[in-house]
């Protein structure tokens, strides 16, 4: 049940990552953009649940940025942070 | 090679090429500014290769950096039948073509935040003010020069056709810098930031080069008494896309070193 009150670590998690190629800016805008895109509400409401949706919606965004083979390996990554 | 070697190195190349300038005879002088320019353009060419072979097929940006390389080619092949000679209607094809390849390849780079999906949330009247300033600069830069080769077209100079299509690609070039410079703005803090801030770096040269031409145009001064500063700003401008190629592989690679 703790997954549930962590959404805001999850998306400073994510965020964080993102961060590491967009900046620590754009990683939180990012998150928040695709969290209310995929999810339909904010990033403060994230849990682990939500994570592979919040995956899909950012990879677009990560291909146009890092390209397809390495859009996965950062996708793996956030997936590897949070354990899933 | 590090990121802030990549910034620096155009500019120690330019010293150089200006040191060698200036210690060569001055019959040689023209020959080792030639050099330079091309020496440059071949730079720039495998840094554009280097960042499109980071991408695979059907990547947005791999288009993007095969049309700049494209770009390059196209001018060198320009620059190499000017210098052997070569009839002016080949010159102005090769010219015509390479600006079209670096209209749609910096239209591409332009676009890519949009294409990301980050614009989603930008305030919608944000990105204007910037792009009006950013067509009025390119305007204020490229108009002069407009002006004289549409009126030379106008006079039935054929030929004037390849300088008006170079000023209209620059004008779109320099007018697409707004929306490369919010990138890199954008991406501030992050490696990505690197190849963007490097490209933003050579179109602010290549703004700084139309506007000399514009001035020395406007001043009615011949341009080859200004050739060195041209040609140094050209080699510059022209290295930063080189440099901005390299970083655009280690900026994407970093995901992968990582892993």
């Amino acid at each position: 049940m703790t997954e549930a009150t962590t959404g805001n670590a999850i998306a400073d998690r994510i965020a964080g990552r993102l961060a590491l190629y967009l900046g620590p800016h754009t990683g939180r805008v990012a998150v928040k953009t695709f969290s209310v895109k995929a999810l339909g509400r904010g990033p403060e409401t994230l849990t682990l649940r939500d994570v592979p949706a919040l995956q899909q919606a950012l990879r677009p965004m990560l291909r146009t940025f890092v390209g397809r083979a390495q859009c996965e390996i950062v996708l793996e990554q956030i997936a590897r942070e949070l354990g899933l | 090679m590090k990121y802030r070697t990549l910034a620096v190195a155009p500019l120690v190349f330019v010293a150089v090429a200006l040191a060698a300038w200036g210690m060569a005879p001055v019959g040689l002088r023209p020959s080792v500014l030639v050099g330079a320019v091309e020496s440059a353009k071949v730079l720039a060419l495998v840094g554009c290769l280097v960042a499109a072979w980071t991408f695979e097929p059907g990547d947005y940006l791999r288009r993007a950096w095969l049309l700049l390389a494209a770009c390059t080619v196209l001018l060198f092949a320009r620059d190499v039948v000017a210098l052997a000679g070569g009839p002016a209607l080949a010159q102005g094809v090769l010219a015509t073509a390479g600006n079209a390849s670096s209209v749609v390849g910096t239209w591409i780079l332009a676009r890519a935040w949009t294409v990301a999906g980050l614009d989603e949330g930008d305030a919608p009247t944000g990105k204007w003010p910037m792009r009006t300033a950013a067509v009025a600069v390119a305007l204020a830069v490229t108009g002069w020069p407009l002006v004289g080769d549409l009126g030379a077209l106008a006079r039935g100079d054929a030929f004037a056709v390849v300088p008006l299509v170079s000023d209209v690609a620059d004008t779109v070039v320099l007018a697409l810098l707004a929306p490369i410079l919010r990138t890199t703005l954008a991406l501030q803090g992050g490696v990505l930031r690197w190849p963007w801030a490097l490209m933003t770096v050579g179109n602010l040269l290549w703004l700084v080069f139309d506007a000399l031409y514009g001035v020395l145009a406007l001043l009615e001064v011949d341009p080859s008494r200004a050739r060195v500063a041209t040609e140094a700003l050209r080699v510059a401008a022209t290295l930063y896309l080189a440099s901005a190629g390299i970083a655009q592989r280690r900026a994407v690679k970093a995901a992968a070193a990582e892993a």
